[in-house]
């Protein structure tokens, strides 16, 4: 069981910087995924946190521990693989036996032939035998003991990397993107096993994904990471109604959030694509909104709806999505529930929605409703929030 | 091609066949002859005078056959094993290791693949001399212990076996050495092969080498015994020399045919085809 | 800096250490050496060398037995290399579908590859002998003079080469082979669709650009095999008739080794690297290309 605390953490390729002024700390027994669209980061940090790769910046603490230059073999992490890495030349049991062998065996225990004369070898011998044995009945996979993970299916490799990383009881498990092999139906069945397994088991969970949907059903907290930064260390439920930037707003979601552009008119007062809606205190100037497909709703017409032309509807069985034009081109795409009634494409409509299920943002992409909430809290995830200059540069960047 | 007559295929292909395999019958029939069936007028493959007996004894009494097999094993054997414990961590450190100098070290490479033995073969000669080892299993060994193709080889093999391997290796607790051992000597086991088959051929073979750097008829590899023996004999007991090329061949050949499948997957590695 | 990070940065260097040393005392450094012996005078078993310029250069170039060596290997190699190129190439897409008799047909043929080569050299002395050998049995068929080939001028050369063809082809075929079955049949069919339905049309098509690179390399394999031309001339000819199978490394073994005329074996060696180091040159930049395809 450990804690993970990342201070200021960084890491570059030469020119390249992969990964700038990381803090966050992971709590011990959480379930955190790191998730952001490929070349982010995400990976390098799990590499950091694992040991795999020595950070250039900051310090790293597990369990209380600063591990900066210290082994992966030594860091009490274990780490399965997004193309599972299993050893081809092993069975099943050798796979799984090989971190137990390498930890309680001694060096010269360990030489063939020669090593089973040394006191000791036989007796731990058939205690990695027995850990092996009870760790793969509770996998289901004892009956694939004697296999080649080459005559494995994609899914029984998954376990069998996942015994590999369990058997020794590591304080930490990483995961990098474990399920992007696998189908979809298997993908999903995966998805609800591996949270029942960190309910199980107790232990940290660092998970690494480009997936979103696997991020938001199996996390306690998500880290969204673009372009080597954390953007909002938050719940999913949290990260979806309350995203810190614009970005992580367009990130997460499918269909993709609506954006439309905002001018503040006089004081309480916005210009939304023509249409007049009421703005909170710390709405000023130019920026955006953000309003999720499901929220945009058709109504009568009404001085807060926008008039726009359908043209397309889907209709995915449960729901419909329909896609308009507002009146400056502006396109839109609205979730309704399938009693709803339908409009055809074609047709003339109104869409509103309600002034609580607008999220803001300002021109430099920032949520600063987040920003006055959060104004004064201790809590760490502010921590992440970046000074005025460096949302500058982040702005410029992004 | 499948247009063509299958029959007028395997007529050619016969054909050819039986070139490839004329001298091997040649060989094998004459190595049975008595010297007088061999010079009593034309050529026939059936022995009319069986000498069998009496032909292969020759080669093993007069001439020290079986020690010049046993130097072939001894100097292909040692040549391969030293160069697989040289090649193996340096195609290693260049296939899976990211450090200051790796791109010169692999066009360094890259360059001695462009040597010619030949080339090298008068300073080699004078180094091995300066230090008194001419004439001797040093010399027919030590310069061979360097061999770029393997470097090569083994290196683009290793870039094969996918990193996250290594790395799930070292959270596992294996050490480098370790990982080299354990993991992926084990996968490499198809170009480690290559390899070993490549070098076998290039060392039995070899006659340039062991003709300049040996006089004393003791160290001498079976290309070098062979000819030994037709310059002594002034080449005319056919017999013998036919039985002495025999004795060289067919066990080659014979562990060609039970593994030709590896040597032929490992000859066509060398084209980096396969 | 903590010695786990400290060792794996010193880890890579350990690892290609013996190595690079091997490399600079038995490939660079020869390489280096021969070259500046090719400007001294210098002779095996002499204390002291002074340097002479392009004169070794100068009198290899006038001395009419370099000369004809040289001719005779670029004569050689024309007459192996695009020869075992072009029937491996015939025999490989006969052999690719011949169904379960390919892997008995391709072992045949790499045979002569296999067998050692002076070994082998010795029957082709005793086939070609025109009174006890196969030859003189093929020539009183054929109903011509069994002439000794080897101690024929104009023929020794050829005969050479046949040899070489002979013990190169089955190379040559496996490696095509290699390059042939790595053609998807879809290829075929979406060639026979676009009207390409006869061989030679196929062959044009489709195989002939498709293998192109496996083409490229045999060439160049072959092209430096053929410039190391050594055992056949010095088990059956000996350099002769009258000079006619003298080749490069000959002459620089019996310089290097015979007379030991070292100067003017390191200045044969010079020129005999650059021949075959533009050859390789070409073939070790195929090499990065497939390397950098990685």
């Amino acid at each position: 069981m450990a804690s993970i605390h990342m201070n200021d953490i960084s890491k570059s390729f030469g020119e390249v910087n992969v990964l700038e002024g990381i803090n966050l700390e992971i709590r011990d027994g959480e379930f955190l995924s790191l998730l952001g669209a490929s070349g982010c980061g995400k990976s390098t940090l799990l590499r950091i946190i694992s040991g795999l790769e020595t950070q250039s910046g900051g310090s790293l603490r597990i369990g209380g521990r600063d591990v900066t230059g210290i082994s992966p073999k030594n860091r009490s992490v274990s780490m399965v693989f997004q193309s599972y890495a299993l050893y081809p030349h092993l069975t099943v049991f050798q796979n799984m036996a090989v971190p137990l062998t390498m930890r309680l065996l001694s060096r010269p225990q360990r030489l063939p032939l020669v090593g089973r004369f040394i006191g000791g070898t036989a007796r731990i011998k058939t205690e990695i035998k027995a850990r092996v044995e009870a760790l793969a009945e509770s996998l289901d996979i004892k009956h694939l003991l004697d296999r080649k993970p080459a005559q494995l299916s994609g899914g029984q490799r998954q376990r069998v990397a996942l015994g590999r990383a369990m058997v020794r009881e590591p304080e930490v498990f990483l995961m990098d993107e474990p399920l992007s092999n696998l189908d979809t139906k298997m993908r999903a069945h995966m998805r609800t096993e591996l949270a029942e397994l960190h309910r199980k088991l107790g232990t940290t969970f660092v998970y690494v994904t480009h997936d979103q949907e696997e991020a938001m059903t199996m996390s306690d907290r998500v880290a969204v990471m673009m372009q080597g930064r954390i953007m909002q260390v938050d719940t999913p439920r949290n990260i979806y109604s309350r995203p810190a930037h614009l970005r992580v707003a367009e990130f997460i979601g499918a269909p993709g959030i609506n954006i439309l552009p905002r001018t503040v008119t006089s004081p309480g007062v916005m210009d939304v694509c023509g249409v007049k809606l009421s703005a909170p205190s710390f709405v000023r100037d130019r920026g955006s909104i953000g309003i999720r497909p499901s929220r945009l709703t058709v109504t009568p017409k009404a001085d807060d709806a926008w008039p726009a032309r359908v043209v397309n509807v889907e209709d995915l069985g449960s729901s419909f999505l329909v896609h308009a034009v507002l009146a400056d081109d502006t396109r839109t795409i609205s979730r309704l529930d399938s009693r709803a009634a339908i409009p055809e494409v074609g047709a003339a409509i109104h869409l509103s929605c309600r002034s609580d299920s607008v999220i803001h943002f300002d021109a430099d992409g920032w949520n600063p409703a987040l920003h006055e909430a959060r104004q004064g809290s201790r809590r760490l995830e502010t921590a992440v929030r970046p000074t005025r200059e460096e949302r500058h540069a982040l702005a410029h960047a992004l | 091609m499948n247009k063509v007559n299958p029959l007028l295929r395997h007529a050619a292909l016969l054909a050819g066949a039986a070139f490839m395999v004329l001298p091997f019958a040649v060989m094998l029939s004459t190595s049975l002859k008595s010297q007088a069936d061999i010079f009593a007028g034309g050529f026939s493959f059936l022995p009319g005078e069986w000498a069998a007996a009496s032909n292969y004894v020759t080669v093993f009494t007069k001439l020290p056959m079986l020690d010049f097999l046993i130097n072939g094993v001894l100097v292909t054997t040692a040549i391969f094993c030293i160069q697989l414990i040289v090649a193996v961590p340096c195609a290693y450190a260049l296939a899976k290791f990211r450090f200051a100098g790796r791109k010169a070290l692999f066009n360094a490479v890259l360059w001695c693949l462009l040597i010619p033995p030949q080339a090298v073969a008068i300073p080699v000669f004078m180094e091995l001399y300066s230090i008194g080892q001419l004439n001797s299993y040093t010399a027919l060994i030590l310069p061979w212990t360097i061999s770029v193709l393997g470097i090569f080889l083994l290196r683009q093999f290793f870039m094969t076996i996918p990193d996250d391997i290594v790395d799930a290796a070292r959270i596992d607790g294996m050490g480098e050495l370790s990982i080299l051992l354990r993991v992926v000597m084990p996968m490499a086991m198809p170009a480690l092969t290559a390899f070993g088959i490549l070098s076998f051929i290039a060392h039995w073979n070899d006659f340039f080498w062991p003709l300049i750097c040996l006089q004393d008829v003791r160290y001498f590899t079976p290309p070098l015994g062979i000819f030994y023996f037709k310059t002594e004999d002034a080449g005319i007991s056919y017999g013998p020399l036919m039985a002495a090329a025999c004795v060289i061949t067919v066990p080659l050949l014979a562990v060609f045919w039970a593994a030709r499948n590896k040597f032929i997957q490992g000859v066509s590695m060398q084209a980096g085809i396969k | 800096m903590r010695w786990h990070t400290l060792y794996r940065l010193a880890l890579p260097y350990g690892l290609s250490a013996p190595a690079v040393a091997l490399m600079l005392l038995f490939l660079i450094g020869p390489v280096l050496a021969v070259t500046a012996l090719s400007f001294t005078d210098w002779q095996l078993g002499e204390t002291a060398l002074s340097f002479v310029g392009l004169r070794n250069y100068g009198s290899l170039f006038d001395d009419a037995l370099f000369l004809r060596s040289i001719g005779n290997t670029a004569l050689y190699i024309l007459m192996t290399v695009p020869t075992t190129l072009f029937l491996g190439m015939f025999f490989a897409s006969m052999i690719l579908r011949s169904g379960k008799m390919r892997s008995l047909y391709q072992t045949v043929y790499f045979m002569p590859f296999m067998g050692t080569a002076v070994a082998m050299l010795m029957v082709w002395d005793f086939v070609l002998n025109p009174t006890v050998g196969l030859w003189g049995l093929v020539a009183g068929w054929l109903g011509v003079e069994p002439v000794n080939l080897l101690r024929t001028e104009y023929l020794a050369l050829p005969i050479l080469a046949l040899i070489s063809i002979w013990q190169n082809l089955g190379l040559s075929i496996v490696l095509f082979l290699a390059g042939l079955s790595g053609i998807p049949d879809e290829m075929y069919e979406a060639g026979e669709l676009d009207g390409a339905d006869d061989p030679v049309s196929r062959f044009m098509l489709v195989t002939w650009p498709l293998v192109s690179h496996v083409t490229y390399f045999v060439l160049i394999l072959l092209a430096v095999h053929s410039f190391q031309v050594f055992e056949s001339v010095a088990v059956l000819t000996q350099g002769g008739p009258n000079d006619a199978t003298e080749v490069l490394t000959y002459t620089m073994y019996k310089e290097g080794f015979d007379f030991f005329r070292t100067n003017i074996a390191a200045a044969i060696t010079v020129i005999f690297l650059v021949g075959v180091g533009g050859l390789t040159l070409v073939k070790a930049m195929w090499l990065e290309k497939k390397v950098h395809y990685q």
